[in-house]
């Protein structure tokens, strides 16, 4: 609650350019990054919380998009320096002609399970696979994300036609009830979700398959992502921000599962604790490799997201890369 | 008459021609970022690509469905809790501290935890529109017909009308202004409100397709579906304006 | 103090069903926590701060949003009331852009101002600029006749006659539209909160939801309704301060 106080008050003090110098009294570079409150971040925050990032000579100013939506927009318009992202959303940003640059790694799927990511069915559906889906409704957070992506390679790969699946959205809060209710026949849920629906609805909903990691082990899922101009000018700034984030994904590393790693993610997350105990983790890496971004690039080619993409090896700024 | 009022349009649709072309120069001369906004003609391109394989139908009568149902649902219980409550002084008394509990709140905020019982379909949809419409419509309604005059009533009475008669001929007439003044102001909520449910929950519409749009960076798309809503929005308020003058014409013969 | 009517009961008793339907397990679901809780909730995140902070800062920008709005609004009107070829030439454009519900600008808006507060009081200020400048052009038409005749024969300069004269003279008309403003600007707002960014009543709300915290999302709607409530009294109390003269003279003007 402490955390979320202090957040608050920042808010608030943004809301009072007048009262902004006060921030700036140590000397510190200010650095804005947009998160989603995920599992996934949780180094971001670790370094935060350890002062990782001060040693650096960084404030880091998270700012939280609820929801699907990722802060690229704000990464665009100037707003934020970084902005952690689902790898599939920034590479659709550059195939517009959004400069982005991958500037530090974040987590790649399970090698095996459990993985974060879960399909899930109403028990007695008698669905199974991806041919089971064919003319049903399956829900995504987002279309056109990596949830999205894995989730139609899930099914391609299950014998199943993408093209032949209803896909719709639904925000994550939203999919367990939806999916025993009847208004949905499958949804592609990440954690803590997959916990929480399990545990609400055990006794209406069944898990069919880890859909990324069956489809895609150790693939990229997302990452932190910035400006290529801004990369380029300020490269320090980005060396230091990956540098202290290397030493918060150690931390979590480190503790992995242990009570102090759920208080911090309930903290950001504001899932209580209790429901954190059962989820499933990713793998936090600290670089990105080109045969990951490449193999994206791939499967969004074959599933109807390809167009004409730089190759890999430019679009990770040398700060992430191994 | 008809060449006049195409005359007196002529200078707005110049200035608007001008916008669009100083537009399209200024993204081409690279002063604005062509990845965020794209020359007019490209946004051209994608509409048209979407009116003629007929794409636009499907979001576009998703929107409306809910615009209408949602707004006649609304107005038709603002109107007779109004009339209820403009009429009987039970039912004011009986409503009135409710009414006002309710009224405040800004019906967007209703979204979030009408979809945690109503799902994401269109029960819930058309629950927020309604709701959004009917607090202006009922006290726009509650005030016309408390408004009503007094001889007009007692007139009717001797006459040995029915309160149903007298509602319906007498006080629903002469409050009609007022109601219709009520359900202008309700229009441009629905419309809100249905854009936002359908960006919240994800489904359907334009509402929806403006922001996955921008999501996934398909901008010239986001444009292109923002011009249709647009269009939309113009579109209901010219009908509600040809319906209200309609009404208001049969009121007075009335 | 009014006597308490039967409406008050009928709250009362909606209240008590709100309870008992949440703790008997009539309505047995994690998204129906009895209305003590709520108020609970509503009671602790007040005490803690973090409440009132979030309420201050959507008002902030709300507020910036309707000056802002309110002020553009006002001269365009003044423009379209005074100058009969200023409202054919801007005109049309205008009224293409004025049925665009406002939660539909919020995606292309946060491409380029991003999701903080330039973004969310542009929205507030574009929901402000539309009734206030109908209205404003409405009021000059209504006073033009008159009042400004007789200052123009007194041969007052147009720049004070603008300030003394118009201004005065046309507020009435401004606060009517500024009235339709506040309502609306509270739910684009709100609405912008929720859509995009972490800040404000809005967000918290989204986020409770997202959270699964039905208590603290309950608590955001009871804010944002006394927040309504409350803003509507103080305009209103606001409007006879100003304006009082116009509704005690209106009538035999």
């Amino acid at each position: 609650m402490n955390e979320i106080t202090r957040r608050a008050a920042l808010g608030a003090t943004l809301a009072l350019p007048l009262a902004a110098p006060a921030l700036k009294a140590q000397g510190l570079t200010r650095l804005r990054v947009s998160v989603i409150p995920v599992l996934d971040v949780a180094p971001l925050h670790a370094a935060i919380a350890q002062g990782y990032f001060r040693e650096e000579g960084l404030e880091i100013d998270t700012s939280t998009t609820a929801g699907g939506a990722t802060g690229l927009p704000g990464v665009v318009a100037g707003q934020f320096r970084i902005a952690f992202t689902n790898t599939v959303s920034a590479l659709l940003g550059v195939r517009e002609g959004l400069d982005f640059r991958f500037v530090a790694a974040a987590v790649r799927s399970q090698p095996n399970p459990p993985d974060t990511m879960a399909i899930l069915v109403r028990k007695g559906s008698g669905i199974t696979n991806g041919k089971g889906l064919e003319g049903k409704r399956v829900a995504s957070n987002t279309r056109n994300n990596i949830v999205w992506l894995r989730g139609m390679a899930w099914i391609e790969k299950t014998g199943g036609d993408w093209r032949k699946v209803n896909a719709v959205e639904v925000p994550f809060p939203q999919m367990a009830d939806a999916l025993a209710g009847g208004q949905i026949d499958a949804g592609l849920f990440s954690e803590p979700f997959v916990t929480a629906a399990l545990q609400t609805h055990g006794d209406k909903l069944e898990r069919i398959g880890w859909f990324i990691q069956e489809t895609a082990p150790n693939s990229s899922v997302a990452h932190y992502v910035a400006m290529k101009e801004d990369a380029e000018r300020n490269p320090e700034i980005f060396e230091r921000f990956a540098r202290a984030l290397a030493k918060g994904t150690d931390w979590v590393n480190a503790r992995l599962g242990q009570p102090e790693l759920l208080e911090l993610i309930s903290g950001f997350s504001r899932v209580p604790v209790a429901r954190l105990k059962d989820c499933a983790f990713t793998v936090y890496v600290k670089q990105i490799t080109e045969a990951e971004i490449a193999e994206v690039i791939a499967t969004m080619t074959k599933f109807g997201l390809g167009g004409r993409y730089p190759a890999p090896d430019q679009l990770i700024f040398r700060t992430a890369k191994a | 008459m008809r060449i006049e009022r195409l005359t007196a349009l002529l200078p707005g649709l110049g200035f608007l021609a001008l916008l669009l072309a100083g537009l399209e120069w200024a993204v081409n001369a690279g002063l604005v970022r062509r990845a965020l906004m794209p020359p007019p003609t490209a946004i051209w391109e994608v509409l048209s690509d979407l009116i003629a394989s007929g794409e636009v139908l499907g979001p576009l009568f998703a929107t409306l469905r809910l615009v209408f149902i949602g707004f006649a649902i609304g107005s038709a219980v603002g109107i007779a809790l109004g009339t209820a409550m403009g009429w009987w002084g039970a039912a004011y008394r009986l409503l009135e501290p409710l009414v006002e509990m309710l009224r405040p709140i800004p019906k967007a905020a209703l979204v979030p935890p009408l979809m945690l019982f109503l799902g994401l379909g269109d029960t819930m949809k058309i629950t927020s529109v309604s709701l959004a419409v009917t607090f202006p419509v009922l006290v726009n309604t509650l005030q016309g017909v408390r408004g009503v005059d007094r001889v007009l009533l007692d007139s009717a009475r001797t006459h040995g009308w029915g309160t149903a008669r007298v509602l319906r001929h007498v006080v629903l007439p002469a409050a009609l202004p007022f109601i219709l003044a009520g359900m202008k102001t309700s229009l441009g909520l629905a419309l809100i409100i249905t854009v936002l449910s359908e960006m919240l929950t994800g489904q359907g519409g334009l509402g929806f397709l403006i922001l996955d749009m921008q999501r996934s960076f398909l901008i010239r798309q986001m444009y292109a579906w923002l011009v249709i809503l647009a269009l939309v929005g113009l579109a209901l308020n010219a009908v509600f304006a040809w319906a209200e003058g309609r009404a208001l014409h049969w009121q007075r013969r009335g | 103090m009014r006597r308490p009517t039967s409406g008050f009961w009928l709250v009362l008793a909606l209240f008590l069903l709100w309870e008992v339907s949440a703790r008997t397990g009539m309505v047995d679901s994690p998204n129906w926590p009895p209305f003590s809780q709520v108020l609970a909730a509503l009671a602790r995140d007040t005490l803690s701060g973090e409440i009132p902070l979030l309420v201050g800062s959507t008002l902030a920008r709300m507020f910036a949003g309707l000056a802002a709005g309110t002020v553009v609004g006002v001269a365009v009107g003044l423009l379209f009331g005074a100058s009969r070829l200023a409202t054919r030439v801007l005109g049309p454009t205008v009224e293409l852009v004025r049925p665009i519900p406002i939660p539909a600008i919020i995606p292309p808006l946060v491409l380029f101002l991003g999701l903080d507060n330039g973004m969310k009081i542009t929205i507030a200020a574009v929901t402000a600029f539309f009734p206030v400048l109908t209205n404003t052009a409405q009021g000059l038409r209504a006073v033009e006749a008159d009042q400004l005749a007789m200052a123009r024969t007194f041969g007052v300069p147009a720049w004070r006659r603008l300030f003394l004269v118009t201004l005065p003279a046309i507020l009435p008309y401004v606060m009517a539209g500024l009235r339709v403003a506040l309502a609306l600007a509270l739910v684009t707002t709100v609405v912008a909160e929720m859509i995009a960014g972490e800040q404000g009543v809005g967000h918290y709300l989204v986020l409770m939801q997202f959270a699964g915290r039905a208590e603290e999302m309950y608590a955001a709607v009871l804010v944002l309704a006394l927040l309504g409530y409350a803003l509507n009294r103080g305009f209103l109390w606001l409007e006879r301060r100003l304006i009082g003269w116009f509704f005690a003279t209106g009538r035999d003007g």
